[in-house]
């Protein structure tokens, strides 16, 4: 019964997701004020944005505001789930704390903890195992492994937070494999059989996406040397072999290279644009949205949901960016994940 | 049977008498205006009148100005008083009336602002409530900067991690998502902490400086304003008002005078100018030409020529009916306009509604019930529906008269079926005790009608078609004559042996009346062919002109590519052939036993009743006659529901199919429109 719940649950709250219809309404929309009168209107925000003024809202508010929205949905719906609330089904947590945490080495490191306050979403405070004050407090990262000492993150981080030298690209990696091996942890502990390899091949396709286009990012953006990106690497894959990335960052041309990766059959993805990270968003938005409709296992209809958020929340944040920026409609919606 | 005749009607003056003439046309209320002619390509140095519409300006300002006023308008107010001509007059008078208003429009436009404005200050204030420090003396410190707002919930425990900033804090209510707050700065450290509280996601509240005292002090205060500003509202609404008084009827028949131009304005689309004449053309009903060239030829300088229509002219449908078939023109129009060549079947369709509705519902005081209220609909409502609700009641009354029945009682009087005369005539030998010993008769009677409607309405094509020259339908489609013959052969032959028990079916009644017709509806398409090669030329068939067509002939078309016109393998012609006379002769014995309904409905009516009479039976008294009115309103609203949509079944399916060619085009007179965008 749990288990179905979870599923129709979220399967409903999708036909709740923004259509393209709204979303050409919205791309037409003149003021960030006018797309949080909009938002106000439909149900996933409605919440959310009920008290705001729309004539002084700015864009980091609407966002914000977005991000609360998907993340009250998704405590909505974990309430269908009978089972244990701090399993795998606390996934969509365990990731903003995650990620928490990655912005508070990286702010620290940098000594702009303020910034990191600042965009703290105050709401995630309860369910994440350190406290944001304290964290934002520290004054370097040796205090920060002593704040992480009482959470899971003290053993895999302490000797790395404690380096007279640390390497900030090691700990970021070092979370990133905290959270797959939670996650698979928890896998193991709630799935057998297929059920088990299916979930985490979920969890693993994500981790292809996301090593090739932050090696993308790095090289066509920032111009990385090949040993700096492979440090950033998650070792874990699914299709995406970690030797063929090292390959294709050693060769003359890794732009190419690694632009030709994402049209290969090992991330699937779509050719809806000229952008390579919009195909790869628009291939797992796609690939989710299907998992969605035919799944019948609860964890994976709720990452899906969740992925699908995800994508209508970077959908969100592009047109407020265009809009804020006087981008034409047109332009913008090039960037939209459909 | 009537479609008005129409004569077609050309105008032509000089350019200057154009407005006159198409507002006398819309005067007339009978002309139906044509488009343009399609010049372009032609040498003819011809150009189309519609221009910017000068009116259409003048009649939004004139509605600006009556928003402002609060004056409503009435577009259809009688203006011949009002004598301004051209549009300088109307624009003066305009004018005239915006000088007396503008000043005040402005005061209470700035009026409304500053109590919208104040509204909202005070209802940030109430945010602030039990804030008992003075805002003016707070406000107006040199050193400190207050800063009145709300924060979001979450932003409130990050304070704790600048607790070292320099700021005072204080919380007020405390809302779901919000809280409204004060903080307070040096003003040296002002703009530090505007950025950390805006980070936060601080919204400040806009405080005016005039507010004095305490919240509530300063909340009073702002209520004592508002009424004044309401005070002053009001007095200068009353001035509106004064000028409302004694210029709205003006303004609104000057009103009604721009948008009656104005429609003439719009006729102009479809007039062409050329040489400095304007010329356009139209119908008017043949009846009225003689006094609508009198009325054009006032306004003078301008000619009107008049010619009967000819096959080529696309001349519009104008119905003409008496009062009696004059409602059932809805249904008539509902299927579609017969063409502007053929023939209007609302007679038709009025005479056999009535009459099949009367058969299939047949009773004295339920039909009297519906011809009350069709009257009373028709008195009271516009609806389409009433007047033809009142006929099919005094129908439903006349047969109820025959079939002897009063609000289901049929002791009352003498049913039709209990005269030897008739229940002899089919095989009785005893009267039927009630309808239902009856069955058979009404069966045979409903067969009988139908047949006779079948036959009617296949002459009915016959003739249509003929006149239409259309030889396809007329001659060699199933309602065309050798489906005639056919079908009343056939019906004869079979109605003479098994009712009468003669056999007038010999073989050359077989091969000359049913074998002969069929041949030739088989091998019509050669034949056709023949004629159009002799120079006789078969008018194609209109949609739905005499053939009742099931789509199966258009599927193997397509089948074949869609390539209908050209020439087919005698294979092809033979299946095609036999397929269509399997559908004819299946669609004959369909229509046919369609009319069964009618005896059907007479046995349900009678069922119906029954069943109410039994149950009114087991009560006493009053709760008798309650469950026999009940019973009687439950069987005139349903039953009398149904049998209407069955009968209007049978007309579209089962007459109309027959005989129907439509694609008329609807007579539209020109009139004053009020299709201005304000």
């Amino acid at each position: 019964m749990a288990n179905n719940a979870v599923t129709a649950k979220a399967r409903a709250v999708s036909g709740k997701l923004l259509t393209r219809d709204e979303y050409t309404t919205l791309i037409h929309k003149p003021s960030v004020g006018a797309v949080a009168a909009f938002l106000k209107t439909r149900p996933l925000y409605m919440a959310a944005f009920a008290d705001t003024d729309e004539s002084a809202i700015h864009r980091s508010q609407a966002e914000a505001l977005i991000e609360r929205s998907v993340f009250d949905n998704y405590i909505r719906i974990l309430k269908f789930h009978t089972g244990d609330k701090t399993g795998i089904m606390s996934f969509y947590i365990k990731r903003i704390e995650t990620e928490q945490l990655i912005k508070a080495v990286a702010a620290i490191a940098s000594g702009s903890q303020e910034s990191f306050m600042f965009s703290f979403p105050e709401y995630v405070t309860k369910y994440i195992c350190f406290d944001p004050i304290d964290v934002a407090a520290s004054r370097d990262l040796t205090m920060l492994a002593l704040i992480l000492e009482p959470t899971p993150y003290r053993k895999p981080l302490r000797d790395l937070l404690t380096d007279p030298e640390p390497d900030i690209n090691k700990i970021i990696t070092t979370i990133n494999v905290c959270y797959i091996q939670w996650a698979f942890a928890k896998i193991d502990e709630f799935a057998h059989g297929s059920s088990r390899d299916l979930l985490k091949d979920f969890f693993l396709r994500k981790t292809d996406a996301d090593n090739l286009l932050m090696c993308y990012r790095m090289k066509s953006v920032f111009k990385a040397d090949a040993e700096r990106i492979s440090e950033l690497l998650i070792p874990y894959h699914k299709r995406l072999r970690r030797k063929e990335i090292d390959k294709a960052l050693r060769l003359q041309d890794p732009v190419t290279a690694l632009r030709d990766m994402f049209v290969t059959e090992r991330v699937a993805t779509a050719k809806v644009s000229d952008i390579p990270e919009i195909n790869v968003n628009v291939s797992a938005y796609r690939y989710y949205r299907h998992r969605l409709a035919v799944s019948a296992n609860e964890v994976e209809a709720l990452y899906s949901l969740m992925m699908l958020f995800k994508a209508e929340s970077t959908n969100l944040f592009r047109i407020i960016e265009g809009i804020r920026y006087g981008l034409p409609p047109e332009e913008t919606e090039k960037y939209l994940i459909l | 049977m009537a479609i008005e005749k129409v004569s077609l009607v050309y105008i032509e003056g000089s350019l200057r008498k154009v407005n006159k003439t198409l507002k006398k046309c819309c005067e007339s209320g009978c002309f139906h205006m044509n488009p343009p002619p399609d010049t372009s390509g032609t040498e003819l140095a011809a150009r189309n009148l519609k221009d910017k519409g000068l009116y259409e300006r003048m009649i939004k300002r004139a509605k600006a100005l009556a928003d402002n006023l609060g004056v409503k308008l009435d577009e259809n107010a009688a203006f011949d008083d009002i004598d301004y001509n051209v549009g300088s007059d109307f624009k003066r008078y305009l004018d005239e009336i915006d000088r007396q208003q503008a000043g005040l429009y402005e005061q209470q436009a700035q009026i409304n602002s500053e109590i919208r404005s104040k509204g909202a200050i005070y209802h940030n204030l109430l945010g602030f409530s039990g804030f008992d420090a003075d805002f003016a003396e707070l406000l107006a410190c040199k050193y400190l900067k207050p800063r009145f707002g709300r924060i979001p919930n979450g932003s409130i425990r990050k304070l704790d991690f600048y607790s070292e900033k320099t700021f005072f804090f204080y919380q007020f209510e405390k809302k779901e998502n919000y809280t409204w707050c004060l903080y307070i700065t040096t003003s040296a450290e002002v703009n530090n902490i505007d950025f950390l509280f805006g980070s936060l996601g601080f919204e400040r509240s806009a405080l005016p400086d005039y507010l004095k005292g305490s919240t509530e002090e300063a909340a009073r205060k702002l209520l004592s304003d508002m009424d004044d500003d309401l005070v002053k509202l009001g007095e200068v609404e009353e001035k509106l008002k004064e000028i409302a008084d004694r210029e709205g009827e003006k303004l609104s028949k000057v009103y009604a005078k721009l948008i009656s131009l104005n429609s003439s304005y719009e006729l102009r689309a479809n007039v062409t100018v050329f040489d400095n004449s304007f010329h356009f053309s139209g119908y008017i009903p043949s009846k009225e030409a003689k006094r609508f060239t009198e009325m054009i030829n006032s306004v003078g300088d301008v000619t009107v020529n008049i010619r009967d229509v000819t096959s080529d002219d696309k001349a519009p449908v104008r119905l003409k009916n008496n009062w009696l078939f004059r409602p059932f023109e809805m249904f008539v129009k509902m299927y579609g306009l017969p063409a502007a060549n053929g023939m209007d079947p609302t007679p038709l369709v009025a005479i056999t509604y009535m009459l099949l509705y009367g058969m299939m519902f047949g009773d004295l005081g339920q039909g009297l019930c519906i011809m009350l209220i069709g009257i009373i609909l028709t008195k009271v409502t516009k609806a389409g529906l009433a007047p033809i609700i009142a006929r099919i009641g005094v129908s439903s009354a006349l047969f109820g008269v025959l079939y002897g029945s009063v609000f289901g009682n049929e002791e009352i009087i003498q049913p039709f079926f209990r005269f030897p005369q008739i229940y002899e005539l089919f095989g009785y030998t005893e009267p039927p005790h009630d309808v239902f010993k009856a069955s058979n008769m009404f069966l045979i009677l409903a067969l009988i009608v139908g047949i006779c409607l079948i036959l009617a309405t296949m002459i009915v094509n016959i003739v249509v078609s003929l006149r239409m020259g259309d030889l396809d339908a007329g001659i060699f489609g199933a309602s065309g004559i050798c489906g005639f013959v056919f079908y009343a052969s056939l019906i004869a032959g079979l109605g003479c042996s098994i009712a009468l028990g003669i056999q007038i079916m010999t073989p050359v009644y077989i091969i000359c009346l049913i074998v002969l017709p069929l041949a030739l509806i088989f091998f019509k398409e050669p034949l056709l062919h023949a004629m159009e090669s002799r120079g006789i030329k078969p008018v194609k068939a209109a949609k739905n002109a005499g053939n009742i067509d099931t789509g199966l002939k258009a599927k193997l078309a397509k089948m074949q590519g869609g390539k209908g016109t050209e020439k087919k393998s005698v294979g092809m012609f033979i299946i095609e052939g036999f397929i269509d006379l399997f559908e004819i002769c299946l669609t004959y014995l369909s229509n046919t036993m369609s009319y069964l309904r009618i005896g059907g409905f007479v046995l349900s009516h009678a069922g119906l009743m029954l069943v109410f009479s039994i149950i009114s039976e087991m009560f006493d008294g009053a709760g008798s006659v309650v469950v026999l009115i009940f019973g009687n309103i439950f069987v005139t609203g349903f039953e009398g529901f149904i049998v209407g949509i069955q009968v209007l079944r049978l007309e579209f399916y089962e007459l109309f199919s027959r005989f129907f060619k439509g694609g008329g085009i609807p007579f539209k007179s020109v009139s004053i429109n009020t299709k201005v965008q304000v």
